[in-house]
């Protein structure tokens, strides 16, 4: 009784915030944009998927391959066969084409999402930042309701129906998915926020320097001071440019600025669709109407009076805040916070391990740490049977290609991970347990290599988990070399 | 001159659609870069692309018979006599490469070039001289022109072995090369896919006598003219319930000998040809050695990719050399393609391994006289890594001085000299492999495999 009015009205203060927040995020708004980023999003995976078929990619990522890195707790995702494999591409390529148009948008779209994340599952070694990225907005696109408007779907429903389709969603998808994109920018803005990067210029110093041979940009990267500018300039973008879009007055030159920033990387950086997916995305930042301001600006200068895109906004409104319907809006609401709150604490988790991140890698994934280290190595395992005293050495390139070779040397859990698959795959029936040590020489952002792992620990006997990897040596404490650029 | 073609064997579309389909076959973009350096070659190539994986599947499962001391050849020279003056070769070869001013990637394209060119023109003077001393021993055979012909086989097989590591263009293989690669070098040298009964095959059969173009790569090159130079014995490596073996067992000493000398003969004649044929490739003026001069599209694209494939060429001596030679002789290795040494019957394979680190010093520190010319190394003392450049040197010394000190078969070899042996060669490969090469490389010497693909 004494305790009970404080936490009575605790709960009546959580309850009255809990449903103005939820009021807030009921509240409609033009869903031009949602339409607009739908069918760019879909045309951008449609071009990818078909990068991935055309430049051999699914052979070479997910077929030649005779191991496949697992992530923890998805063990039991495989590769598919080839035909099968060529098919989830081309089914993947027609999701993309059918959201881009919104035709079976319902079923389209989630099949999209969940074949990213099948792809994405397949091998730790072909993790990249922008495969991620678009999983997650290929998720967002299939939860959202995206086809109200510009599909081929609304069309028929109209045709079908005789009525006039809702063109407006509530405002809790436009929160999240410029939560979504505001998370990546300051990921990346953090994970700049080192030495290296801020004090060395590296690794953009070693990564400029072998594009000296491009026409205007060339001679300018020849100067020494341009990869400490560029390092700086690009930590300022990303950490500022999401505030310069969320304000309407400075929105349109930031989104110019963006434009140009994701320009340079994909000239200077083989980062493929990344700029493009990011160019694209940054576009939720504009008002929810842009797509009719931008086709009224369009005709206007096309010397149009009347377009087929109603180019008036939707009106903003305020949906009713009781019944069934609303109820299930709160538990769609709580379930869309939940992941942003997810989004927002996974590129701070590296801060639970001591010691310097882009070493141990321990919180590198699902972070945003684009672009920032250069790193590599040579692994070797020295194994040794139970019952002999001899110890023999093996090649990752018994299991690996090239490629996987190359991304597990500089990450401690795949060569963990291959470790525990040599065991498993040299033990015998009736012999002794296997070790297993491995043999690392890492270097990273243009300093001398130095072991990644202890030489002596046995690795067959480590768990991987969410503990602190003791296993993993000591980074190296030396600051980065200065890497002159050379002609 | 050669004329080497960068045409395309397929156009793009024609033929992919299936493959992408179904996923058989190369990638369009993959294919599209295959290149047409002379079509009978290519035909050859084609016809031998399974053979080193049934090769390595063969020695995989079980290691091939041991040449016993009975099989080898009598009276075995002493390491002075097997001592190879390879001087004499060079001495009618362009001027040999000299450094000029500063560093830039384009001097060293053009410098690696000129290397090439210097090399091979000394192995098309040996194959040359292979084949005529071939030839004196087939119309003449005895003693003194058998020791020519070996003599000859040695002086060509170490600079062959110099070779080995510049793999880069229509002599590399298209894992290396993804651009230009066809393989090329596996007719000169196809080691580890060596097999002593297609040798025999063609002994029985006499194939050769209708031409040597569609030979396996097995049965020819400078593998297949060890054999049939060395080897003394009357015994067959094929299976003993085969029917060659039965035939091959049915021929007198005699007509044995008679046959290994005219198949020598053909060999060498069609090894002096590929010789010549590869030299024109790298010849200056050739479509390939412009392209990669250049290094614009339709070739590598970029100076910088154009060195991330030549440079991708050193991880020779990482697999080949440190696992596959190496590996197997300390016995560390247990899962080599091929379980035998190299140039097994001439005792040879402590020769190649010196004579690999010796091409790996050519490529890494330039071509000319004690190490001078423009090389990678120069490169990293101009990008303020010279740490790194002393650090590749010191291995790189330790490594042939005790490559230097075994003894010319690594069978005669001690256990400790091949351990030390390995571990030197070990130490210049985690330094190749990691700090030169790969992502972290200060250069940005991309493993080739990993550019076609999207980083971020």
């Amino acid at each position: 009784m004494y305790h009970g009015r404080p936490v009575a009205s605790l709960r009546s203060a959580l309850s009255s915030t809990w449903q103005r927040y939820a009021h807030c995020a009921r509240r409609e708004v033009d869903a031009a944009w949602l339409a607009a980023f739908r069918m760019l999003f879909g045309v951008t995976l449609a071009v990818s998927m078909l990068r991935f078929l055309f430049y051999g990619w699914v052979d070479r990522l997910y077929l030649q391959p005779r191991f496949h890195f697992k992530y923890w707790g998805f063990e039991f995702v495989q590769v598919l066969p080839g035909p099968w494999m060529y098919g989830v591409f081309w089914g993947l390529f027609g999701c993309a084409c059918c959201v881009a148009v919104g035709l079976c948008y319902r079923i389209a779209a989630p099949l999209l999402a969940l074949g990213l994340c099948y792809v994405q599952l397949i091998d730790v070694a072909t993790y990249l930042n922008h495969y991620y990225l678009a999983a997650l907005l290929a998720l967002l696109l299939a939860v959202a309701p995206a086809a109200r408007m510009l599909a081929v779907d609304a069309c028929i429903s109209r045709w079908l129906f005789r009525r006039a389709g809702q063109e407006s969603v509530p405002v809790l998808y436009l929160w999240i998915f410029r939560l979504q994109v505001g998370v990546v920018y300051f990921g990346a803005a953090l994970a700049k926020l080192q030495g290296d990067w801020l004090l060395y210029a590296q690794p953009l110093r070693i990564w400029l320097s072998e594009r000296t041979d491009l026409a205007v940009l060339g001679p300018l990267l020849m100067l020494p001071q341009a990869p400490l500018l560029l390092s700086w300039a690009g930590f300022l973008f990303d950490a500022t440019v999401v505030l310069f879009l969320l304000n309407a007055k400075t929105r349109l030159p930031a989104y110019c600025v963006l434009l140009v920033f994701h320009t340079l990387t994909r000239l200077l950086f083989p980062i493929g669709m990344f700029p493009v997916i990011m160019s694209v995305a940054a576009l939720v930042f504009f008002s929810p109407g842009y797509p009719r301001s931008l086709v009224r600006f369009v005709g206007r200068v096309m010397g149009r009076q009347e377009n087929k895109l109603r180019t008036e906004p939707a009106q903003e409104r305020s949906l009713g805040v009781h019944g069934r319907q609303f109820a299930g809006f709160q538990v769609w609401l709580a379930l869309l916070s939940l992941y942003g709150l997810l989004q927002v604490l996974l590129p701070l988790r590296h801060l639970a391990y001591p010691g310097n991140v882009l070493w141990h890698e321990q919180g590198m994934r699902f972070s945003w740490r684009v672009m920032v280290r250069a790193k590599g190595g040579s692994t070797e395992f020295r194994v040794r049977f139970a019952d002999s005293a001899d110890e023999f050495e093996v090649a990752p390139r018994r299991y690996l290609t090239p490629m996987q070779e190359a991304e597990m040397a500089g990450q401690p859990d795949l060569i963990l991970q291959l470790a525990h698959h040599i065991a498993k795959d040299l033990r015998r029936p009736g012999q002794g347990p296997v070790q297993v040590r491995a043999l690392t020489h890492v270097v990273l952002n243009g300093r001398r290599g130095v072991p990644l792992i202890d030489p002596s620990i046995d690795l067959s006997q480590i768990s991987d988990g969410f503990g602190r990897a003791s296993w993993v040596a000591p980074a190296p404490s030396v600051v980065p070399p200065y890497t002159r650029t050379v002609r | 001159m050669v004329v080497f073609k960068s045409t395309d064997l397929r156009a793009p579309g024609v033929g992919s659609a299936r493959s992408l389909l179904l996923g058989w076959g190369r990638g369009a973009r993959g294919s599209s870069r295959r290149i047409l350096p002379l079509l009978a070659f290519a035909v050859i190539v084609a016809c031998e692309t399974d053979e080193p994986k049934e090769r390595f599947t063969a020695l995989a499962q079980s290691p091939a018979p041991a040449v016993t001391d009975a099989q080898l050849p009598s009276g075995d020279l002493g390491a002075d006599e097997l001592a190879v003056d390879l001087s004499p070769l060079f001495a009618g070869c362009p001027t040999q490469p000299v450094a000029a001013g500063d560093f830039t990637r384009a001097k060293l394209l053009n410098g690696t070039l000129a290397c090439m060119r210097f090399q091979y023109c000394a192995f098309v003077s040996a194959s040359q001289a292979l084949d005529e001393a071939v030839t004196v021993l087939r119309s003449t055979p005895d003693v003194t022109n058998l020791a020519s012909a070996r003599a000859a086989f040695r002086a060509a097989f170490e600079l062959w072995s110099e070779i080995e590591t510049m793999q880069f263009g229509p002599v590399a293989a298209t894992t290396l090369d993804t651009y230009f690669g066809a393989a090329l070098r596996d007719f000169v040298y196809a080691w580890p896919a060596t097999s002593r009964c297609r040798v025999e095959e063609q002994l029985v059969t006499e194939g050769y006598t209708q031409g040597t173009d569609l030979l396996w790569v097995s049965a020819r090159g400078l593998s297949a003219l060890d054999y049939l130079l060395f080897y003394e014995g009357t015994d067959t490596g094929c299976a003993p319930s085969s029917d060659t073996a039965a035939r091959f067992a049915a021929l007198s000493s005699e007509e044995l000998a008679l046959r290994k000398r005219a198949f020598a003969q053909a060999l060498a004649h069609d090894l002096a040809q590929r010789a010549a044929m590869l030299a024109a490739v790298y010849a200056s003026g050739s479509a390939f050695a412009e392209g990669f001069a250049t290094a614009g599209a339709p070739g590598y694209g970029s100076e910088q990719e154009a060195l991330n494939v030549v440079a991708f060429g050193l991880t020779y001596i990482d697999k080949e050399l440190k696992d596959w030679k190496l590996g197997v002789a300390t016995g560390l290795v247990l899962d080599a393609p091929s379980s035998e040494f190299e140039a097994r019957f001439a005792g040879l394979s402590g020769r190649a391994v010196e004579a690999n680190l010796r091409g790996f010093g050519k490529l890494y520190e330039g071509c000319g006289a004690e190490g001078e010319a423009i090389g990678f190394d120069d490169w990293l003392v101009s990008a303020n890594h010279s740490d790194l450049d002393d650090s590749v040197q010191a291995a790189f010394q330790s490594a042939l001085t005790l490559a230097q000190a075994l003894p010319a078969d690594l069978g005669a070899a001690s256990s400790s000299q091949l351990l030390a042996m390995h571990e030197a060669v070990r130490a210049l490969a985690v330094l190749l492999k990691a700090e030169l090469l790969g992502a972290g490389s200060p250069l940005q010497l991309m493993l080739p495999t990993t550019i076609e693909g999207d980083t971020d």
